[in-house]
């Protein structure tokens, strides 16, 4: 009863907020574009959250109120606001999505650079947090027409960081849209170390034709089969790792042999982060058949191969100091 | 010079290769070939002719010199060994120039703004021509001067008149006899930089047209000589010229006051005796970004005369230029000082970051075998899709001396070059080092510790994020989290993908590459320094490195990010002077080197001795 009351309260407050007027919006979407099951979920939690860690939320508004003076002395494409909020402690959860879908100054109170900002740390604060309670907001997010690309990439994701089959497969169901919609969903979607959305990107890469996009898919790739994530383990579905591995470097030196030099750049990136070892063999196998371009392009490859930083991360069990320095 | 020739003496002269100077109106100086002497002196016999004879630095001495031939000696043409200079007289010598109004009236007033001569310092920023005596010149006799297309726009003159130098107007007036019989002495300015080479490449022919009028024979032969100058190209800076003044964005709170302090004990450690300069009331710590130093030179008596010129930063979105940049116009500009803003306002706004000058950096000078760069190449981060402002480019590589190449930092949050490589002096038969981030060893020593079983031990010790969290995690958490893991292979491909265009650029090879250790993270899918960011420092006199306090992890007492750095200084001669920029640089993306800013030496040898 206690936290019915809460929720209750919490969102008769959020609903007569001047700047919400029609109905509780957060810096990404409105509470009103939740199932009503989903909405009072989301509203309960935020409830529970704010009673037992009321010092996130106080934290979470410091932040906010801090926004636009961060965005106004910004260093790079926006400001730098989401570090400090995964900080905030148990309650961090809850309180960023309380500001994402529920309560958030309004949009006005924000220049555009500064909104963006805010929902980028925000999304992406809640995305490594890797907790469950967010899910639902973050498909909630994706799925939502409204929310733009930038934004989508960000949520995409945050969502894909769970690894769970459910987030997996609404990554996979949301990927073919059209237009910047489907790339932000394919540029964000590879930390979801999952086969269906490895194979999903698979199936992308080679589709691609802007350059930019063809990048950022190629990126997503090696984002999923990177090298030191799966040797260290650090995934949640480690008997998935060879074949996630082993399709990403198959397809990513495909698109290298098929591909222009322009851009092959963004390929032997994603091939040296997957650091697969079938990759020498690979080369070895498309140079019998190669043309003098594509010969000088494999020389390349595998002269970057040779001096590839990442198959000089540590492995703990072996590594001496020595062998650490350069 | 282009004159009449006038008799078998001076012909006899010629071929020897003297000068013919002060011999009245019969002998006259160099510039023609002892054939063409000869035919014309048969053609007009002994009929007293012009003395035609426009002159300029050619030389590079700093002196007109009126009776040196090479002072006249292909005097129409300019290269790297010969050819007159003068520069763009855009300083305040009389510090006259607002320091309030809009951004425009700022960046029009300069002494080239007016057509006068701005005081006595004014006239040393401008190069000299001198139209030669002809004493004997009839009373009817005349001359004009013409300015080459397109130069003429971006030149003025003035003549020496009375004492006191007076603009010339080229389109109006005019030389008389009696300018014709006791010479003229002209002054030149630029009334701006070059900004692109389709426009103005900084070349203008000046030519002196004379009416000859009537001798006591008749008509004499009319006649024109022509003289080429070429403004003082814009030369940035690179790290082999020793920083002589280092500017920093002032703040009242403590991560200001910290950092002040342990930059002036830099500093000082390196020698600089003057004192920070600070900006209080801007408002914009970036003080790395929102302007960029460089200089142009022209000879002079002395050597070599200089205007600094400082680049407000293109940083323009919203429909604003940056206001910090403002700086350039407001504090900084002066005698022998300029300010220059050049962007575009239609460039994208979401690439602005770009335009800031930590995205600015040059690369020292090199020679790779296939081509020479005696002054270094600028660097910027920019790709096919992601670049700063075109037009500031453009005006970099129209100075024909320091040609941007671009890097990939497309990958990066904050996408300036300076997060990830700078230069080191070095004794070593290329004179300089590339220090580059290295994630790799930074990961490998955190195993190494943790392997050792100092997993638990944490980094960030005591620092707070902004709104009071704790900072602090364990050597366990950063190499258990998936995050930080794929974060920092990409960091260390896309580095080593930089060293590699390096490496085919400028030839330099893996010894030639220092290791700067830290970690990078993930932020809404673009890279920045988790650690600080120990590369991304101030390079200083006297083998002194200003670099950010990494906070590493304590082992034995031993900070084991310093540790690394110091061991990858020291055998190229530099220590690490370690400066406290967590909460005021590291927490907004950036570090030491994006809150600074410096004036560098004059180089001895100037640019015209150093072409690529």
């Amino acid at each position: 009863m206690k936290r019915f009351l809460l929720s209750l309260v919490v969102f008769l407050l959020l609903a007569t907020t001047p700047a919400n007027a029609d109905a509780p919006c957060g810096v990404v979407l409105c509470l009103s574009e939740f199932s009503a099951d989903e909405a009072q979920r989301v509203t309960d939690l935020v409830a529970a959250g704010r009673a037992e860690h009321a010092i996130a939320f106080e934290g979470l508004a410091r932040v906010r109120a801090t926004v636009p003076e961060l965005d106004a002395a910004k260093h790079g494409r926006f400001a730098l606001v989401g570090p400090s909020i995964s900080g905030l402690g148990d309650g961090t959860v809850p309180a960023i999505i309380e500001r994402l879908v529920l309560a958030d100054l309004g949009p006005e109170t924000l220049t555009p650079s500064a909104r963006a900002a805010w929902r980028i740390g925000l999304l992406d604060a809640i995305g490594k947090l890797r907790d469950p309670r967010g899910a639902a907001v973050l498909e909630a997010v994706c799925r939502s027409p409204k929310v733009e690309p930038e934004t989508l990439r960000v949520a995409s994701a945050a969502l894909g960081r769970l690894e769970t089959d459910s987030a997996a497969e609404v990554l996979v169901e949301l990927s073919p849209e059209p237009g910047a919609r489907g790339r932000a969903v394919l540029a964000g979607m590879g930390h979801c170390r999952r086969l269906p959305v490895v194979r999903r990107l698979v199936e992308a890469l080679p589709e691609q034709r802007d350059a930019a996009t063809h990048r950022d898919v190629a990126r997503s790739l090696a984002t999923a089969a990177s090298a030191p994530v799966w040797r260290a383990g650090l995934v949640r579905h480690p008997k998935e790792g060879q074949e996630i591995r082993s399709l990403a470097v198959r397809v990513l030196f495909n698109e290298y042999v098929a591909r222009s030099d322009n851009e092959r750049k963004a390929l032997v990136t994603a091939l040296l982060v997957v650091d697969h070892p079938a990759i020498a063999g690979l080369i070895e196998q498309e140079r019998a058949k190669a043309d003098p371009e594509l010969s000088a392009a494999l020389d390349h490859l595998a002269r970057r191969l040779e001096s590839n930083p990442v198959s000089r991360f540590a492995n703990p069990a072996t590594l001496t100091h020595e062998e650490s320095r350069r | 010079m282009r004159a009449i020739f006038c008799g078998v003496a001076s012909s006899f002269l010629l071929i020897l290769g003297g000068p013919c100077w002060a011999q009245g109106d019969l002998i006259f100086a160099d510039g023609f070939e002892s054939g063409e002497v000869s035919a014309w002196s048969n053609a007009v016999g002994y009929q007293p002719v012009p003395i035609i004879d426009l002159r300029a630095d050619v030389n590079r001495n700093g002196t007109v010199d009126l009776t040196d031939p090479s002072e006249d000696q292909d005097e129409d043409t300019w290269d790297s060994n010969h050819g007159a200079i003068f520069l763009a007289n855009i300083d305040d010598d009389e510090g006259v120039c607002p320091t309030t109004g809009t951004d425009s009236e700022l960046a029009a007033c300069n002494d080239a703004a007016d057509d006068v001569v701005n005081g006595i310092d004014d006239l040393l920023d401008l190069a000299r021509l001198v139209v030669v005596p002809w004493p004997s010149a009839p009373d009817d006799a005349g001359a004009t001067i013409d300015l080459s297309l397109p130069g003429a726009s971006f030149v003025r003159l003035f003549r020496q008149s009375g004492g006191s130098f007076v603009h010339f107007d080229s389109s109006s007036d005019s030389l008389t006899p009696d300018d014709l019989r006791t010479g003229v002495e002209f002054a030149i300015e630029a009334i701006d930089i070059v900004r692109s080479s389709s426009v103005w490449g900084g070349f203008v022919d000046v030519t002196l047209n004379v009416e000859a009028g009537t001798g006591d024979g008749g008509p004499l032969e009319d006649g024109a000589d022509t003289v080429r100058l070429r403004v003082a190209p814009v030369i940035f800076r690179h790290h082999l010229d020793e920083v002589e003044t280092v500017y920093v964005s002032a703040f009242s709170d403590q991560s200001s006051i910290d950092f002040r302090t342990d930059l002036a004990v830099a500093t000082s450690a390196a020698g600089i005796t003057e004192p920070l300069r600070e900006f209080w009331d801007l408002g914009d710590p970036w003080t790395q970004d929102f302007f960029e130093a460089s200089i142009m030179s022209m000879p002079a008596a002395t050597g070599k005369h200089t205007i600094h010129l400082n680049y407000r930063s293109a940083n323009y979105a919203g429909g604003t230029l940056r206001p910090a940049g403002r700086v350039v116009f407001t504090e900084l500009r002066g005698p022998d000082v300029a300010g220059a803003v050049q962007y575009d306002p239609a460039h994208d706004d979401g690439m602005d970051t770009l335009n800031s000058f930590g995205n600015l950096e040059t690369i020292p000078p090199y020679d790779d075998g296939r081509s020479s760069w005696p002054l270094g190449r600028v660097i910027r981060g920019g790709t096919p899709a992601y670049y700063p402002d075109t037009s500031f480019d453009e005006m970099v590589d129209a100075q024909g001396m320091q040609p941007v190449i671009h890097f990939d930092t497309s990958w990066l949050w904050v996408a300036h070059i300076d997060e990830t490589m700078s230069f080191l002096p070095a004794a070593s038969p290329r004179g300089w080092v590339v220090l580059a981030a290295d994630v790799t060893t930074a990961w490998n020593e955190l195993v190494v510790a943790q392997t050792a079983g100092h997993g638990g031990t944490p980094m960030f010790v005591g620092k707070l994020d902004p709104w009071g969290g704790s900072a602090e995690m364990t050597i366990d958490e950063v190499l258990g989290n998936p995050d930080f893991a794929a974060a920092n292979a990409f960091a260390a491909v896309e580095v080593a993908s930089q060293l590699d265009q390096l490496s085919l650029e400028t030839g330099i090879g893996p010894s030639e590459i220092i290791s700067a250790a830290f970690l990078m993270f993930d932020y809404g899918g673009w890279l920045v320094a988790m650690v600080p960011g120990v590369v991304n420092g101030v390079v200083l006199p006297n083998g002194v490195f200003a670099a950010p306090d990494p906070h590493g992890p304590e082992i034995g007492g031993v900070d084991l990010f310093k540790d690394l750095l110091e061991q990858t200084l020291t055998p190229v001669g530099f220590t690490a002077a370690w400066v406290e920029d967590w909460d005021l640089y590291h927490l907004g993306g950036g570090e030491v080197h994006c809150g600074a800013n410096a004036t560098h030496e004059i180089p001895e040898q100037p640019w015209w001795e150093n072409m690529p």
